[in-house]
């Protein structure tokens, strides 16, 4: 082995604690990027797979009127359709507790061959018989049921006990825990106990060719549906949801994304603290790399010398991050796998993660040291040979600063502290602007953290009902009025009419791009009482409702999104259900947990689409989560005893609880990855002040020979602790307000189409304020201690 | 006197700095040509130049002036980066301080030049420094750190080191300063050796009383050669 090498491995084996620490800060960073990346390999590839596993439809056509097998028939030999199935999907409600909730009835026709939108069975039946269900099995939870126990369900008027009778897995769904919603599978038979009526009014084609094209798939879609006109067969709209996508892939990306981001930082981060050690590194070895030079040794050669010795720490720190990584990113994708309701077939996380894992983990600390490395190795060698220490010249600003703070505070010790702490300002640069790094990305973990939690409260600041009531028909609103007013601690209640709508509208056909699920992509249209009193809405553009303006309409931000160049002033379309309806844009609001919604006012909506009002929404006087449930049980009963078709329910608390359960993933890694970060800020300090005391022993021992006592050299360091990290706290606070402001726009935009806005977490200052001292205390204070407990004479002989 | 082809050679060398108080020479106008295989002496207070005279030589400083060449090669207009190997195979450097490099052993420091200029085979460096170290009289000590040996052990070492490219100048500046009279006297010994064997020898040094073994003394006062003090060949001013 080259003596090069072995000078390498020897200084690394002296300096074991240093190299232990780099090693430390280089494998964290690298274990974080390892595991993320090899998280989201996984799930990609997985949630794609378990989606397109379930044959999603490309399309479903919404019919008038019931699909016979003819049509079925007729449309799975239509040019164009590879594939076609007729379902139904029925929105239900399921007693559980004592208390009515949501619950989505999928409804087949042939369990034994589904064709589209397949879901694998877990345990029990595979076909559930008449007055059985088969349950998804993330419903369980919500259902409060394990499978052979009976449900109740509730259709309008209709009640019938089904049995849980086997339990299956759809991945197509979001974990009904998120969505606070059972899911359940029957046939037309059970369906039918519930609504004799009830039909198969759902034709899912999967198209043969492009079928990534949401474009190719209207188009099959609207020739099918002009097909189906032939045969007397009313369609009224066309669900294109984004093909091949899974509904929450944008919701993983752009987790999966921020996260890369923070984790990529604290690899950065450990790269500074790389750096700011050989900086200190090359200071030290000054005189062996004059000797070097002086011996025959070459600036390249040198650098290569001290370079290799960041290499071998980083390939050190990658080597156990690997391992690491690889277990951390399965505890992590089986995690988010629960989250996102799929599982995970292959188990093997792709081998490019680990590439990206060496690179990131060896080039990215190198890249940061060759700096420092470079700057040390190119010192001529008279400079190098003739080197007494760090530079002790300083500048006239620092003597004016270091001056004014003694007529600031009257203390020489502080002002030598400052003095010391400006005199080698590289490194401080360094030190400060490491340390505020990972104090800006700390607070901002926990910036954003709270930003999210205060925009979900602003869902109860918007939304100034407790209660939303959907009907399955026209009622008798005056009978409920009055009776309602009887009901104690009800604050106000307003009638309203909530229709799905659709702003794609081709020939008079509906284009939406609702899910099957029926939730996610839609768009509805809410009629509302002029001056409603239920609705306190963010109006970002233009105005709210009101009567000057009969025919206006406002869309929330979601909607907007769907129509083009959508701004106040623009007259549209909207489809709503079956209906066309011509509006003006007078308005955009920002709301929070509302799916894409156009507001109008109602007698607007009820002119231009005769239909009734659906909806009742109840506010009540205490807003308590208590009291909220006690009076949604009364407002249920009194419907009941009233024989009102009551749809469905939902508890705003339910909504909240559902929005929540989305951004969950979100908030909870972004906390654990501020932990992380606090590590590797702890690292920094601890070494960027043992490396300064080390180095300083002379300097001490020079101290004590001329009468100061140890624990004025304490003191002196503490001080510089103090200067450091205020100075850092200074560059951090502003930082993690830009970064937090940028990140919460991130966050909320690509979430929910509701930019976050910032919001300062007061305890993140203090906890970071708190570690800062804490960790400095300890990193000046023990080496303090242990520089003075050495003699004068082998102090002041320290080299 | 000198010889057509002296193997160092300045002429008008000139070093200054400006400093806020003017400027300050380390050098003024110095002349001097050293032969091949001659001990030589540079005497002087502190401050005098010689230091800076015997850095311009081992091209470790560029003068501000003047023409260097040492071996054939004008020096003065080489770069840093020419300058390392140059130095490598040239001069071999001993320092007051020992400088040898703490986590390498006696052996892997001799080694070490070796290395960095790519002389020898890599299977016989190793031989060679132990003949080196054989030759100053600590090869037992080969395989310890040098915190394990005593000043004069280091400083032999050392001596050991700066022959390992076999460079036909050796310089070195107050060799004998960090270490007792005894032992001082006996690593003065081996630069008369190695002067006899043909090298080069030129020292920095405070030690008049050794002024009699020198082949020639160059005396230094403010920068210029102030007396030859014993120009006993061929060396010129």
């Amino acid at each position: 082995m080259s003596t090069r090498v072995l000078k390498v491995i020897r200084d690394l084996k002296l300096e074991y604690g240093r190299s232990a620490m780099l090693i430390t800060a280089i494998f964290i960073g690298a274990t974080a990027i390892g595991i993320i990346l090899g998280a989201y390999a996984v799930l990609k590839r997985e949630m794609r797979n378990n989606y397109m596993g379930t044959v999603p439809a490309s399309a479903t056509l919404e019919v008038d009127d019931s699909i016979s097998t003819d049509i079925l028939n007729a449309a799975r030999k239509f040019d164009g359709v590879l594939l076609a199935d007729r379902r139904a999907t029925i929105t239900a409600r399921m007693k559980v507790d004592g208390r009515w909730f949501h619950l989505l009835l999928f409804v087949a026709d042939d369990f034994s061959d589904l064709h589209t939108n397949k879901f694998t069975p877990v345990s029990g039946k595979v076909i559930p018989g008449r007055g059985e269900m088969l349950v998804e099995q993330t419903a369980f939870g919500v259902m409060h049921a394990a499978e052979g126990d009976s449900l109740l369900v509730k259709l309008e008027d209709r009640e019938i006990k089904i049995k849980l009778s086997g339990t299956v897995h759809d991945p197509s769904l979001a974990p009904a825990w998120q969505e606070q919603a059972g899911y359940g599978y029957i046939s037309m038979s059970t369906l039918k106990l519930l609504n004799p009526e009830a039909r198969f009014n759902q034709l899912r084609i999967v198209v043969t060719e492009r079928s990534d094209s949401r474009e190719h798939i209207t188009k099959i879609s609207r020739a099918l549906s002009d097909h189906l006109a032939g045969m007397s067969v009313g369609v009224h709209e066309i669900q294109v949801p984004s093909p091949g996508r899974h509904p929450h892939e944008s919701q993983l990306t752009t987790v999966m994304t921020i996260f890369v981001v923070f984790s990529l930082l604290i690899l950065v981060l450990a790269s500074i603290l790389v750096s700011t050690v050989m900086e200190t590194v090359m200071i030290k070895e000054i005189r062996q790399i004059g000797v070097m030079k002086t011996i025959g040794g070459r600036t390249g050669q040198i650098f290569v010398i001290y370079l290799l010795s960041i290499a071998i720490l980083s390939g050190a720190g990658c080597m156990l991050a690997i391992p690491t990584a690889r277990l951390g990113a399965a505890a992590f994708y089986n995690m988010l796998a629960g989250l996102l309701n799929i599982t995970v077939h292959d188990n093997s996380i792709p081998f490019w993660t680990t590439m990206a894992l060496i690179f990131a983990g060896t080039m990215i600390p190198l890249v940061a040291a060759a700096i420092p490395v470079l700057r040390g190795s190119r010192v001529s060698v008279k400079k190098a040979i003739s080197n007494f220490g760090s530079s002790q010249r300083i500048s006239n600003i620092t003597l004016a600063i270091t001056k004014y703070i003694e007529l600031l505070f009257g203390s020489q010790l502080f002002r030598i502290a400052v003095r010391n702490v400006l005199r080698q300002q590289r490194r401080l640069t360094m030190t400060v602007l490491l340390l505020a790094i990972a104090g800006a990305v700390f607070m901002t973990a926990l910036n954003v953290s709270a930003a999210w939690d205060k925009n979900l409260s602003r869902l109860y600041v918007q939304k100034k009902f407790d209660f939303d009531v959907r009907f399955d028909s026209s009622v008798d609103t005056v009978m409920i009025g009055r009776e309602l007013k009887q009901v104690n601690g009800i604050h106000t209640y307003e009638f309203w009419s909530m229709l799905s709508a659709s702003a794609e509208i081709k020939d008079k056909l509906s284009i939406t791009r609702t899910y099957p699920d029926k939730g996610h992509g839609s768009f509805n249209i809410a009629g509302l009482p002029p001056n409603t009193e239920l609705l306190n809405p963010t109006v970002r553009l233009g105005q709210w409702l009101n009567d000057q303006h009969p025919e206006g309409i406002v869309l929330n931000q979601l909607a907007a999104a769907q129509i083009e160049d959508a701004k106040p002033g623009k007259d549209i379309e909207l489809m709503a259900e079956g209906v066309v309806t011509r509006w003006k844009i007078i308005g955009i609001t920002e709301d929070v947990g509302t799916p894409a919604t156009a507001y109008v006012l109602l007698d607007a909506l009820m002119k231009q689409r005769e239909s009734s009002v659906n909806t009742l929404r109840v506010a009540y006087k205490d807003r308590s989560y208590e009291n909220a449930v006690a009076n949604n049980e009364s407002i249920e009963k009194l419907l009941q005893s009233l024989s009102v078709p009551v749809a469905f329910a939902l508890p705003v608390w339910v909504l909240r609880n559902a929005v929540a359960a989305h951004m969950k993933i979100l908030v909870d890694t972004l906390l654990t990855l501020s932990l992380l970060m606090a590590v590797v800020g702890t690292l920094t300090l601890i070494s960027s002040m043992s490396i300064s005391i080390l180095e300083r022993t002379r300097e001490f021992g020079i101290l004590r020979t001329i009468g100061a006592t140890p624990s004025r050299v304490i003191r002196l360091v503490v001080y510089e602790v103090g200067c450091v990290s205020i100075l850092s706290l200074a560059v951090a606070f502003p930082l993690s307000l830009g970064l937090s402001t940028y990140l919460s726009y991130l966050v909320g935009a690509l979430s929910f189409g509701t930019p976050l806005s910032l919001t300062v977490s007061y305890p993140g200052i203090l906890e970071w304020t708190a570690l800062l001292i804490v960790v400095g205390l300890t990193a000046s204070i023990a080496p303090s201690i242990r520089a003075n407990s050495i003699t004068i004479r082998e102090a002041i002989a320290f080299e | 006197m000198s010889t057509p082809n002296s193997l160092i050679e300045i002429s008008d060398v000139s070093k200054s700095y400006s400093l806020s108080s003017g400027t300050f020479f380390a050098l003024q106008q110095v002349n001097l040509k050293i032969d091949s295989g001659h001990l030589v002496a540079i005497t002087g207070k502190s401050g005098s130049g010689k230091t800076t005279l015997l850095n311009v030589i081992a091209g470790i400083d560029r003068p501000t002036a003047g023409r260097v060449v040492v071996n054939g090669a004008q020096i003065d207009r080489m770069t840093e980066r020419q300058l390392a190997p140059w130095r490598g195979a040239n001069i071999g450097v001993v320092f007051q301080f020992f400088q040898l490099l703490p986590t390498l052993t006696i052996a892997e420091n001799v080694m070490l030049p070796m290395d960095f200029c790519n002389t020898f085979h890599r299977s016989v460096r190793r031989k060679r420094a132990l003949q080196l170290l054989e030759m100053v009289d600590v090869a037992e000590q080969a395989d310890k750190l040098p915190s394990a040996l005593s000043g004069g052990q280091q400083q032999r070492a050392a001596i050991a080191r700066a022959l390992a490219n076999d460079p036909p100048i050796l310089i070195a500046d107050e060799p004998t300063g960090n270490l007792d009279s005894s032992t001082a006297q006996t690593i003065f010994q081996l630069f008369i050796n190695l002067s006899k064997g043909g090298k080069t020898v030129i020292l920095v040094t405070h030690e008049r009383e050794l002024a009699e073994s020198f082949d020639v003394v160059f005396e230094m006062k403010d920068g210029r050669i102030s007396q030859d003090a014993s120009n006993k060949m061929s060396v010129s001013i």
